[in-house]
């Protein structure tokens, strides 16, 4: 903990020397010229600490280069070979890609999609996840942890049977999806706790964004948008009337399963109230578990209040669907930089939703900003 | 990586025509860098072995994805790291430090200081004790250090093996790089 402050209290010195974090990387690279090179280092010369943490990055640096390359183990080539022939012998037929917006906007890949076995097979899934609600859902998520097009022997995909026939794996799973409510307001308290200055607790920033700079913060998952609600809940109330309905567009909506934490980190201090809907807890191996926190709705009093705007990870549906808030609700969103990624958990599925969980994680293409309405 | 683009390109060719040789003498040559980059990220051998396969296979059935933009070795060094991400979002593996790194902590908690620039790098002891606490930042983080430092990438590669723009790769990266000065700091 003292390390962090430590660390914290360097970084704030270098932004007080008016160094950029730009400058100092270049400088750690060794990417600046003499002339610029020599004004850094007088001015370090200067600041001790920060030469200091300078001099530690420099010296990582070239640790990490001359880590070098290692073996790789004897056999790799021949696991890869017999890979690639039990799949060419059709032991699984290639799995076809279905991007979740094309599910939702095409219907002739869809139509693909469900000729395919593998599409049957997630197609009774999905039926099955729908019917089971819970559960259902809890083996969705699961299936999205199976790899698409496994290397390996193809393991039978877990499905929901009902809830007294809830397996270990998928009791675990629970378990994680619990924890993980609770990981995502950490690097929001680090990035606060680093001495970034926070507009509110764990954001960052107040210049006017490029719709280039705000594409880019979407992918990394550090955007959040702020919509000043002059209209005494006027704003809050659009908002929670779009997440109840249709977004109409079909490539966006607005949803208001906010994880409280996540809700409690971006609102201001005072502690938010919570409005938890009942949830009859999963049944799961013959043991009761806490229904999942993250089906959460979160106030604070009757002035600020938080939802998630679930769109597609490019800078055309961003703009779009901040065009189409904007005339919804007769307010102006203002787009703010997150220090850290915000994740959120998948959402509870529907009949447009579980076809992206039967995706691996690195290709989902949709991205969740945080929308925090706050009173003028 | 190397100036073997053209040989690369050629053997390409010869999987998309159904030479079913073609794939050995494609991945060989890269069979190590590839496992590197995944024993970074994950820190264990074995489950690298496991990724380093999942992904050399994934070249191969995705080989038909690779639109020639970039150098195949920058591609299929982002279907790994695609691969290595994936695997950890999933299981939060960096939960669970590996015994390699837990033992490497347990040997570096003698007090002693920082050696110099010079002698860091030839240190082994300096390096586990960074193999360590890289495992120890977030996969993100780990993963630009990964490629800029271990693996040499420039930034526009960079920008296009983690599907981001340049200017977000360097400020990344410098977050990356205090991310793993305090985990060296913590460790001493």
């Amino acid at each position: 903990m003292t390390s962090e402050r430590q660390h914290g209290d360097r970084a704030n010195d270098a932004r007080r020397a008016r160094f950029d974090e730009g400058d100092l990387l270049a400088f750690v690279e060794g990417e600046l010229d003499a002339a610029r090179s020599a004004e850094m280092e007088a001015a370090l010369a200067r600041n001790p600490d920060v030469a200091a943490l300078v001099e530690g990055m420099r010296r990582d640096r070239e640790v990490l280069m001359a880590l070098g390359d290692e073996a790789a183990p004897a056999e790799l080539m021949e696991r890869v070979g017999r890979t690639l022939e039990g799949e060419r012998a059709g032991a699984e037929p290639e799995f076809i890609a279905v991007q979740p917006s094309v599910v939702r906007v095409r219907p002739s890949p869809l139509r693909v999609f469900f000729g395919s076995r593998r599409g049957r097979q997630l197609a009774m899934a999905a039926g099955l996840l729908l019917a089971t609600g819970v559960v259902g859902m809890i083996a969705a998520s699961i299936i999205s942890r199976v790899p698409i097009g496994s290397t390996r022997t193809p393991t039978p995909i877990p499905l929901a049977r009902g809830p007294e026939r809830a397996t270990e794996q998928e009791r675990e799973y629970v378990t994680e999806q619990l924890e993980q409510t609770r990981d995502f307001v950490a690097p929001l308290a680090e990035g606060t706790a680093r001495g970034v200055e926070p507009r509110e607790p764990g954001v960052v920033g107040t210049e006017p964004m490029t719709q280039e700079r705000a594409a880019a913060l979407l992918a990394e998952g550090r955007l959040a948008v702020v919509i000043p609600d002059g209209r005494a809940g006027g704003v809050s109330a659009a908002l929670a009337r779009l997440a109840e309905g249709s977004d109409g567009s079909g490539r966006w909506r607005v949803r208001a399963d906010v994880p409280h934490e996540l809700a409690a980190a971006l609102l201001p201090a005072t502690r938010p109230t919570i409005e938890q809907p009942q949830h009859a807890p999963i049944v799961a191996g013959g043991e009761s578990l806490p229904a999942p926190k993250f089906e959460t709705r979160v106030r604070r009093g009757a002035e600020a209040s938080v939802f998630l705007l679930d769109t597609p990870a490019d800078e055309e549906a961003l703009r779009e669907a901040l065009d189409a808030l904007s005339g919804r609700i007769g307010s102006t969103p203002e787009l703010i930089e997150l220090d850290e990624p915000v994740g959120v958990p998948p959402p509870p599925p529907d009949a447009r939703t579980v076809f992206w969980w039967t995706r691996p994680i690195d290709e989902w293409d949709r991205a969740v900003v945080p929308v925090v309405v706050m009173p003028e | 990586m190397r100036g073997d683009d053209a040989r690369d390109l050629e053997l390409v060719e010869r999987i998309r025509a159904g030479d079913p040789d073609a794939w050995a003498e494609l991945l060989e040559p890269y069979q190590d860098r590839l496992f590197g980059v995944c024993l970074r990220m994950v820190g264990d051998r074995e489950l690298a072995g496991d990724l380093a396969q999942d992904a050399m296979v994934r070249v191969i059935q995705r080989l038909h994805t690779f639109d020639g933009r970039s150098k195949l070795s920058t591609w299929m060094i982002r279907v790994t790291m695609n691969v290595c991400l994936s695997k950890l979002r999933s299981e939060k593996l960096r939960r669970h430090a590996p015994l390699e790194s837990a033992s490497v902590r347990d040997d570096s908690g003698s007090g002693r200081g920082e050696p110099t620039a010079g002698e860091s790098v030839q240190s082994g002891e300096l390096r586990a004790r960074l193999a360590s606490a890289l495992l120890r930042v977030s996969p993100d983080q780990r993963a630009i250090l990964i490629l800029r430092d271990a693996r040499g990438l420039e930034y526009e590669q960079i920008a296009e093996v983690l599907g981001i723009a340049v200017g977000t790769v360097k400020s990344r990266l410098f977050r990356a790089r205090s991310a793993l000065r305090e985990a060296m700091e913590s460790d001493e």
